[in-house]
């Protein structure tokens, strides 16, 4: 029974580094998805030893955060797998607090929410405004009660993937892929639980989500996944 | 019959690009859908351009008495068809590309580190890596 992290990062050859080093100094395997950068992103990252799975174009987070989890699901020992920014904003010294909760529990998932802890000075104005709308709707569609589904700080236990095969066949705009992921998993009754987690700023570079894009993928997709059939 | 130097200008157009339209399809690169829909449009144009009065008999079915303004709905529809049915099939190829790219990043990654498959693993993942491999090699 083993744990394996896997990082989504496109160009974050300034942060990756350090972050695949936080992972594997407490001794976990670390696949890093490589989601087309044109910089040293997968280099810096296996020089300091992570696993690599490329794109070999942009595909977006969220495909990129699927390779990955179908990437820690070919070893059959990987029982936790822990989804996490690669622009070095979690802290992997968070990581063993997911998965002791997870051990402690019948929980299939949990979230890191930044909310539960003094990280929401970070957020930009127009983040504050909308999110708590975001994170109500949310709360009302699956009727789990996260404080911050937005996260990409998660650790899921294996049989959650398992029971929501469909997930990884999302193609079209999987980049806004953590809106169908609550609602998929609360279909199958998943259950879910959060734990405060710590942000820190990014050590260099800036986001490459633009927020109105963002705002309004994230709608699109909400509806879209509440029209579509429950398998599909 | 209308000839003019503008209809046998139209009429030549027409012509060469159902030509174009058959031998792209004859040689392999062009569905049989696509062919229809472009060889039945230039052959319509070409009607047309000889025939106008072909185009009186159906201005009543659309309540419209203008012979040009029939014909400019009619291109602007057709047109929304056309792209709608364009948009469609891109959001279909960037699907497929998606899948594929991925699934080529899982197989790399699984050959790299030595990852075969296991008969440990769950039916779900043992589905996916064959529908992988299906991809990347039987194309």
């Amino acid at each position: 029974m083993s744990t394996v992290v896997t990082i989504a990062a496109y160009n974050e050859a300034e942060n990756i580094g350090a972050v695949v080093r936080g992972v594997r100094e407490l001794g976990y395997r670390c696949i890093v998805v490589d989601d087309g950068s044109v910089d040293t992103t997968a280099e810096i990252a296996e020089a300091n030893g992570a696993e690599i799975a490329r794109h070999m174009v942009n595909l977006g987070q969220g495909r990129a955060m699927l390779t990955g989890f179908q990437a820690a699901m070919i070893d059959p020992e990987c029982e936790f797998i822990i989804g996490m920014d690669g622009d070095g904003q979690h802290d992997p010294s968070e990581i063993p607090l997911f998965v002791n909760a997870l051990k402690a529990s019948d929980t299939d998932v949990i979230v890191g929410s930044r909310l539960l802890s003094e990280n929401v000075v970070h957020a930009s104005p127009v983040h504050r405004l909308l999110r708590p709308a975001y994170n109500g709707m949310i709360s009302k569609i699956t009727g789990y009660k996260i404080s911050d589904p937005l996260t990409g700080y998660r650790c899921f236990r294996r049989r959650a993937f398992e029971r929501v095969p469909e997930m990884f066949q999302l193609n079209i705009e999987p980049q806004y892929f953590t809106v169908e992921l609550f609602v998929r998993l609360s279909r199958a009754g998943i259950s879910v639980d959060e734990i405060p987690v710590h942000v820190r700023a990014r050590a260099s570079g800036t986001s490459h989500k633009g927020l109105f894009q963002f705002g309004i993928g994230i709608l699109f997709a909400t509806f879209r996944v509440l029209f579509s059939s429950p398998r599909s | 019959m209308l000839v003019t130097p503008l209809t046998i200008t139209i009429d030549l157009i027409a012509i060469a690009c159902l030509v174009i339209v058959l031998r792209r399809w004859s040689a392999g690169r062009m569905q049989w859908q696509t062919t229809l829909l472009w060889a039945g449009l230039w052959m319509a144009i070409a009607i047309f351009a000889l025939f106008p009065g072909l185009i009186d008999a159906l201005l009543p079915l659309a309540h419209m008495q203008e012979r040009l303004f029939f014909a400019l709905v009619g291109s602007v529809v057709l047109l929304f068809i056309l792209m709608f049915s364009v948009f469609g099939r891109l959001d279909r190829l960037q699907q497929a590309q998606s899948h594929m790219i991925s699934q080529i990043a899982i197989r790399e990654y699984r050959m790299r580190y030595g990852w075969e498959p296991s008969r440990k693993s769950s039916a779900d993942t043992q589905n996916y890596l064959n529908y992988a491999d299906s991809l990347v090699w039987n194309d």
